[in-house]
């Protein structure tokens, strides 16, 4: 036998009179609907398996025993087979179920959400009878049953074709939806009646083939055809789903996925459906603000960016740092860079400012891997990423992945949630050791795939590089890749060059010496800001007291820096410190490209104005540029041409990833606290979106069942985190998916990464406060 | 314990599939605590091999399992329709009227419950009830409130 896949075997089908053959297997829903015969249906959906619930599908198959009615969606095409789509008897049936489907109907077209794109308004009207014989009453059922934060079910639109129940089970593998009771009682409700927990119930409002599951964002905002739809991506993490935003007038009221198979396979999550919240979010900057006499008053953007040139200019001698950038697009991310070199000349330039390390797998000497490369690998190690929060589409695949493949799953808590996956579990000092210890399986694997979201240090990085495996990194930023590309570091240029090259990027610069000397990466720059050693920090989208991994160490750079710019969407807790206040513009609000995880450059669209103070940050470097006598290139088209001229270097450099960044373990009450990726935690725009408050909810504090037990703590007791540099309220959750021994916060949880070395928990009293009683001088076992 | 070890082994070696021991599950649970426990769903979902969703969803389908506890006396009537004609309707609506209990419904108290059931092949007694399980008839709306009430009448 040849390695090649054989050719499909035809099947000769007679379609309405006409011959045609389809590949062996091809279901009759699709053979007609490819020849343009289309045939009704409700249940049938291309990414579910079939199920044959609706009935309204029906089309007449010849037979030794006459003509014979079958629901296509569960007939595979066969030899010979003679279908006829439009005959009496075909029509007849779906007439007769489609009248069925309508008998308890409530027909509130006029006030449904899905009015105007109901595949049952539509079919009804081409293939249903135009008027009923059931006289008898109605059945009523709940009209606006909230399901979970997002999803609101009408049980009386329904009419029970199980695509959301099947979509749950096939695609989540969560079975968050089923079916309760039997005949005309029959309804679909979350298990137990508990609030729908997962995240990706919105892809059900997609699914939906009529108005039953509606998002609360977007009930009663408006009908289909006042819709302007604009392509782009969503920018809420590395992955890039492709969306379809749609606005009524000016305002943003619902996006919807734009299916790329080799990025997000159809899906969206709900952090990513819901949002886009932050265009008009009332936390929003409007206007540059300026410290006059210790306090921060709003002023014109003129006398904002003089601030910034004179602060620049009389501290900038002691040095001039910038952090961030890996929220921007590719473009901005360019621009940033070559404002930070050739205009302040300052090669202390990083958009490391979480516990991402590299973004690119080249960066570290790897293989880059495609997304789709999950769908063929027979063996994936992810090591120490939470997938399912940091990526949540991503974790889809793998979970689909997970019933085909060998999954290795590495860290201290399970990291694929749902799906078949091996542990192996381990501290985070060890996962070098775990990493090296597959080395002989990831060989022997035919198409072996790396999975790490590139939080870790450098014996990791080369632990990881060593398997010669192709990698993904889905990290924490989402256009770090953009960012890292476009040179935001140190010791690298754009296009990977290293800074022996600098003299080829001044002359694309329009010449200008640019500084030679390596840079400080962001652990050096907030340490040099902490010392007295640096005059000036420009953070651009990023907010080091949040995300890097040791706040303190970034709280005493901010307290000490003596001229500090904060360029961003709200006013975080890092533009208290700061002299200058740069509002800029968001997502939606910009039009550039972002790079995703595996390299695919993706175009973003501004659809709504944002808040008119604002600007996007493009514009601020120009402005500040241009206050500083030099010219940058002024729009985003302009910059990218510069851009994909300069290219990429022919041998690109590598990332330098420091071997320690952190300031160590710690510990609570024994136990080791991990601060770890959490979908809503939020330190970006999610804190601050009006759309993701209502699932954001508490601070959570997560630990394994039999800790809690040996503790004394219950699920939903709150307790008081106190450590020597932080306090904070958190809620216990019971999470057997970490190893015992440890409790885990949200990464960019607020003080998270500032509790200090010792830490106690603290029964949180009635009043929210904290009692007097440590949690583990209650008498309990301690481990 | 409501799932009996022995018995819950000899259910599951009668199939070839353990998900076709379900249902004889269920009803073992239900025999031994009289309804089924959310702590017998899981412990079920387990020993046939499906997610808890997919027993809850059967569970549901069924009308007679029970997954809330049950009152002490509980009361079916028939309301087919030989025991329709006989006057089944008058004696819930009797009920309801003397107190507030409608089918379906239970008495706050917990005391009793009251149901509608379709035939169950006593048309000769009719209107025929089932009171804990018991079948008599037929059935007036003074015995009907006298049971309910525990105060007799009771089928022997």
């Amino acid at each position: 036998m040849s390695d090649s896949a054989p050719a499909p075997q035809l099947v000769n089908v007679t379609i309405d009179g006409a011959p045609y053959a389809f590949p062996k297997g091809t279901l009759l829903v699709d053979a007609v609907r490819q020849v343009g015969h289309p045939v009704p249906f409700y249940c049938y959906h291309e990414k579910l398996k079939p199920a044959g619930a609706c009935r309204v599908c029906m089309v007449q198959m010849e037979s030794p025993r006459g003509p014979m009615i079958v629901t296509s969606c569960t007939t595979p095409v066969g030899e010979g087979m003679q279908i006829q789509t439009m005959s009496d008897g075909a029509r007849e049936a779906r007439r007769q179920v489609l009248e069925f489907l309508l008998i308890n109907h409530p027909l509130d077209c006029p006030v449904c959400d899905k009015g105007g794109e109901c595949d049952l308004q539509d079919f009804t009207l081409r293939y249903g009878p135009g008027v009923s014989r059931f006289a008898e009453p109605k059945i009523h059922r709940m009209k606006a049953h909230e399901l979970g934060p997002f999803l609101v079910l009408d049980q009386e639109r329904c009419i029970l074709c199980q695509r959301c129940v099947r979509y749950e089970d096939e695609v989540l593998g969560e079975q968050n939806l089923v079916l309760h009771g039997r005949g005309d009682g029959t309804v679909i409700d979350t298990t137990r009646g508990e609030p729908y927990a997962g995240h990706f119930s919105g892809n059900n409002t997609e699914l939906c083939p009529v108005g039953a599951l509606t998002s609360q964002t977007y009930r009663f905002k408006a009908r289909p055809w006042d819709l302007r739809p604009t392509p782009s991506v969503c920018q809420g993490c590395s992955l890039g789903c492709n969306i379809t935003v749609q606005r009524r007038g000016a305002e943003i009221v619902r996006l919807l996925a734009r299916e790329n198979a080799a990025v997000d396979g159809g899906w969206l999550c709900d952090r990513g459906r819901y949002g886009f919240g932050t265009v008009r979010a009332d936390a929003r900057l409007t206007a540059p603000q300026v410290r006059r006499d210790g306090q921060l008053v709003a002023t014109s953007w003129d006398a904002a960016i003089d601030a910034v040139r004179q602060g620049l200019t009389l501290h900038g001698q002691r040095g001039i740092a910038v952090l961030g950038g890996a929220r921007l697009t590719d473009e901005e991310a360019y621009l940033l860079g070559r404002l930070t070199r050739a205009v302040l000349r300052s090669n202390d330039l990083d958009w490391r400012t979480g516990a991402q390390r590299f973004a690119a797998p080249e960066a570290i000497g790897c293989h880059s891997a495609q997304v789709t490369d999950i769908d063929a690998a027979d063996l994936i190690v992810i090591v120490d990423t939470p997938v399912g929060e940091e990526v949540p589409v991503l974790a889809l695949r793998l979970r689909r992945a997970a019933a085909r493949a060998g999954i290795v799953d590495i860290g201290p808590e399970r990291n694929l949630t749902v799906g078949r996956a091996e542990r192996v579990a381990c501290a985070p000092e060890d996962l070098a050791e775990a990493v090296r210890g597959l080395t002989v399986r990831v060989a022997e694997a035919k198409m072996p795939l790396v999975v790490w979201n590139g939080s870790g240090d450098g014996e990791l990085a080369r632990a990881v590089a060593k398997l010669g495996a192709p990698l993904l990194v889905p990290g924490e930023f989402a256009n770090a890749r953009g960012a890292e590309a476009a040179g935001l570091l140190p010791d690298l240029l754009p296009g990977y060059r290293s800074m022996a090259e600098a003299a080829a990027v001044s002359e694309a610069w329009g010449g200008g010496p640019l500084p030679v000397k390596p840079g400080r990466a962001a652990a050096a720059i907030l340490e040099a800001a902490a010392r007295g050693d640096l005059g000036a920090l420009y953070l651009v989208g990023s907010n080091p007291l949040g995300t890097f991994p040791d706040g303190t160490l970034a709280a005493r750079a901010l307290d000490t820096i003596p001229f500090l710019v904060v360029q961003d969407l709200f006013a975080t807790d890092a533009a208290v410190h700061a002299d200058v206040v740069l509002p800029a513009l968001g997502p939606f609000e910009k039009t550039g490209h972002v790079t995703n995880l595996a390299g695919v450059r993706q175009e973003v669209q501004a659809v709504a104005p944002g808040p008119a103070g604002a600007r996007s940050d493009l514009d601020i470097f120009v402005a500040l540029a241009g206050a500083l006598g030099a010219t940058l290139p002024a729009t985003a088209a302009a910059v990218a041409s510069e851009q994909q001229a300069l290219g990429r270097a022919e041998k690109p450099a590598m990332v330098t990833v420091l071997d320690r960044f952190t300031s160590g373990p710690h510990e609570i009450d024994g136990l080791r606290l991990l601060v770890r990726t959490q979908l809503y935690a939020g330190g970006g725009t999610a804190a601050f979106d009006p759309n993701l408050h209502v699932v954001r909810g508490e601070p959570r504090l997560r630990i394994h069942s039999t800790d809690a037990t040996a503790l004394g703590l219950r699920s939903g007791q709150f307790v008081i985190a106190e450590g020597d540099g932080a306090s904070m309220r958190a809620v216990i959750e019971l999470d057997d998916g970490l190893e015992p021994g440890y409790v885990a916060f949200g990464a960019h949880t607020p003080g998270a990464n500032r509790m200090g070395q010792r830490v106690r928990l603290v029964l949180a009293g009635e009043n929210g406060l904290a009692s007097t009683v440590p949690v583990a001088a209650m008498g309990v076992n301690r481990r | 314990m409501a799932l009996d070890p022995a018995e819950t082994r000899a259910i599951l070696d009668l199939y070839p599939s353990p998900r076709s021991a379900m249902l004889p599950l269920l009803w073992l649970g239900q025999n031994s605590d009289g309804w089924i426990k959310p702590e017998t769903v899981t412990a079920v979902a387990q020993l046939v091999g499906v997610e808890e969703s997919e027993v809850v969803s059967v569970l549901s389908f069924y009308t007679m399992y029970r997954t809330q506890p049950p009152a002490q006396r509980r009361l079916q009537v028939c309301r087919s329709l030989a025991c329709a004609m006989r006057g089944a309707g008058e004696i819930l609506e009797r009920i309801r009227e003397e107190t507030g209990v409608g089918p379906g419904e239970t008495a706050p108290d917990g005391a009793f419950s009251v149901e509608v059931v379709e035939c169950i092949a006593a048309c000769d007694h009719a209107p025929a009830c089932l009171f804990n399980e018991r079948m008599t008839g037929p059935l007036t709306p003074n015995r009907a409130l006298g049971m309910l009430r525990g105060e007799g009448g009771e089928p022997e």
